[in-house]
């Protein structure tokens, strides 16, 4: 699904990521681990078209997308969610999903000033309705995210981002400041989106969390990729336990 | 869909009535006339800032391109009034246009500072190009606007025609304010990295937006040019694109009923502080400290606070 061919990012004089190669899995939950300043947000924002690489080559479903600027790779089919919640807080939850969907399905401005494209918006209420129940917060649904708590915005951002129907999701740091039950229920989530042929890569910290629910697992650190494999290869492997926790230690 | 405002239309449009009915003194009709163009720049300032995040300080100098090209070619070519209005509002986007796709992708001081260059660069050249423009000592001789024959020759036939305008513009905005086009703006005042990844191109739908509001505010300048038969580059310098903002502020930015707030609040204020003239600018800023400190949301998100407290 995803091919990361010899990627490379520099920042003036900073290598950020050097020659990262790894291919991930047609289907199933991949996770993007490593220590602070490993460069995983980096090559998340590579993927995602918010920086353009030095060099490599990033290859989805079969194009290469290397070029592609962020509006262009969310219309070949690879959503995101930020680790920052971006929700604006005075439209309900409702109305904030609509977001989700008028950047894949373009609706005419003059139609939508005059009320005429009524057709679109009914396919738009459907489709909402839908994701906003798959996710279980549709009694959120009129609230404004203020008076919501924070788990079931983490779900709401969850279900904004399934609303155009990717192939591929990108979570950045999905479990961050949640508690233990908003983790187990996001997790289910997690995977009920990914048993829906939809391919899953997390950057994330928390190993329980991981191990929950990766099939594929890539350490990076110091920008380069220094392990990959399934979660119980990983949490053997000494590089890995040398870049968490030190050389003696390990 | 939200429904629209109509209780606020409904209003807006009594008291124009009444105005018309009521009210014989010229002068005031001037007055609210002024108000009401002083109400349609705000609003496409508030759009601007309070939608869209865009702060701009050039909004003057679009009102001027669009008076100035009423004058000229509604005097010096001949061409039919009207005309000269869509003339101003299409040469004011399409300046809009140009000018908007390198400075929008700045933000913030710096995106006020180029706006506010820009606004400089039209107000040398509306004082320096006399002899189109006329330069310091201004443009006179503007003729008359006349629509399906009638000539809008006096106070009260000019008021009737700027409400009927105003009273369609209201209607339109309301409609903008009720749809997802203005979701869509406050996502990219939001977040533009989130709209990015949404497939929403803030680059695109802002130069839009900031070419739409110049239109708008040319073909404003137009109805100005022909309402005062006489205009100077004075009209339409740095100061009244930060009245403007003024405007917009004390009426409330993010709401659609704001630039007419404000535009009402502030424009009375010459008026009714006309015995201290002098002391008219301490006023003016005293009020927009106020609100800034006091009533972050402007008057219109106060009103809208006490009332959805009350219900």
């Amino acid at each position: 699904m995803l091919d990361i061919n010899n990627v490379g990012v520099s920042f003036g004089g900073v290598r950020a990521l050097n020659e990262v190669t790894f291919q991930m899995p047609e289907t199933g939950i991949s996770a993007l681990i490593g220590p602070n300043g490993a460069g995983k947000t980096t090559l998340f924002n590579v993927i995602t078209g918010f920086v353009q690489p030095t060099d490599g080559t990033v290859i989805f479903a079969g194009k290469d997308i290397t070029p592609y600027k962020s509006e262009q790779v969310f219309m070949s089919g690879i959503s995101r969610t930020f680790q920052n919640l971006n929700i604006i807080p005075e439209l309900t939850l409702r109305e904030n999903m609509y977001l989700g969907f008028i950047g894949k399905e373009k609706p005419s401005a003059l139609k939508t000033l005059f009320r005429v494209s009524r057709g679109y918006w009914k396919d738009a209420h459907r489709r909402i309705e839908e994701c906003l129940d798959f996710v279980g917060v549709t009694e959120y649904a009129e609230m404004l995210p203020g008076s919501v708590p924070y788990g079931v915005l983490k779900n709401f951002e969850l279900a904004r981002a399934v609303l155009s129907s990717p192939k591929m999701l990108l979570l950045d740091e999905p479990a961050a400041g949640l508690n233990l039950a908003e983790k187990e229920n996001l997790a289910k989530m997690v995977k009920k989106v990914s048993e829906n042929n939809v391919c899953i890569l997390m950057v994330e910290h928390d190993m329980q969390f991981i191990s929950s629910l990766a099939d594929y697992v890539v350490c990076l650190n110091f920008g380069e990729v220094i392990a990959r494999g399934t979660y119980a290869e990983i949490r053997e492997n000494k590089d890995v336990l040398k870049a968490y926790l030190g050389d003696e230690d390990a | 869909m939200k429904r629209i405002n109509l209780f606020f239309i409904i209003l807006v449009s009594a008291l124009l009535l009444l105005t018309g009915f009521r009210v014989e003194n010229e002068y005031y009709l001037g007055v609210a006339v002024l108000i009401l163009i002083h109400a349609v720049n705000a609003t496409a300032m508030n759009v601007l800032l309070g939608y869209t995040g865009i702060i701009s300080m050039g909004q003057a100098a679009f009102f001027g391109i669009g008076a100035y090209t009423s004058a000229v070619l509604s005097v010096t070519y001949g061409i039919n009034p009207i005309a000269t209005l869509f003339a101003g509002a299409a040469i004011a986007f399409v300046l809009a246009y140009i000018v908007g796709f390198p400075i929008l992708k700045l933000h913030g001081h710096y995106l006020a500072m180029a706006t506010l260059g820009f606004g400089m660069i039209i107000y040398i050249f509306m004082n320096e190009m006399d002899f189109l423009t006329g330069g310091p000592s201004g443009f006179v001789g503007i003729g008359d606007i006349v629509i399906f024959g009638y000539d809008l020759m006096d106070e009260k036939t000019f008021f009737i025609a700027m409400s009927v305008f105003f009273v369609f513009f209201l209607l339109i905005c309301e409609l903008f304010d009720k749809s997802f086009l203005h979701n869509k703006l406050k996502f990219i005042k939001n977040s533009e990295s989130a709209c990015r990844s949404y497939g929403i191109s803030p680059a695109k739908t802002k130069v839009l937006v900031f070419a739409s509001m110049a239109a708008l505010t040319a073909f404003n300048g137009g109805i100005y040019a022909f309402y005062t038969h006489f205009i100077s580059p004075v009209s339409f310098s740095f100061k009244y694109s930060a009245e403007l903002l003024a405007m917009a502020t004390v009426g409330g930015l993010g709401y659609i009923t704001g630039g007419v707030v404000g535009a009402v609040c502030l424009g009375l204020i010459p008026e009714l502080f006309s015995t201290m003239e002098e002391y008219e600018m301490l006023v003016y800023g005293g009020v927009l400290a106020v609100v800034v400190m006091f009533f972050p949301g402007g008057i219109s998100g106060t009103l809208k606070k006490l009332v959805k407290r009350d219900a």
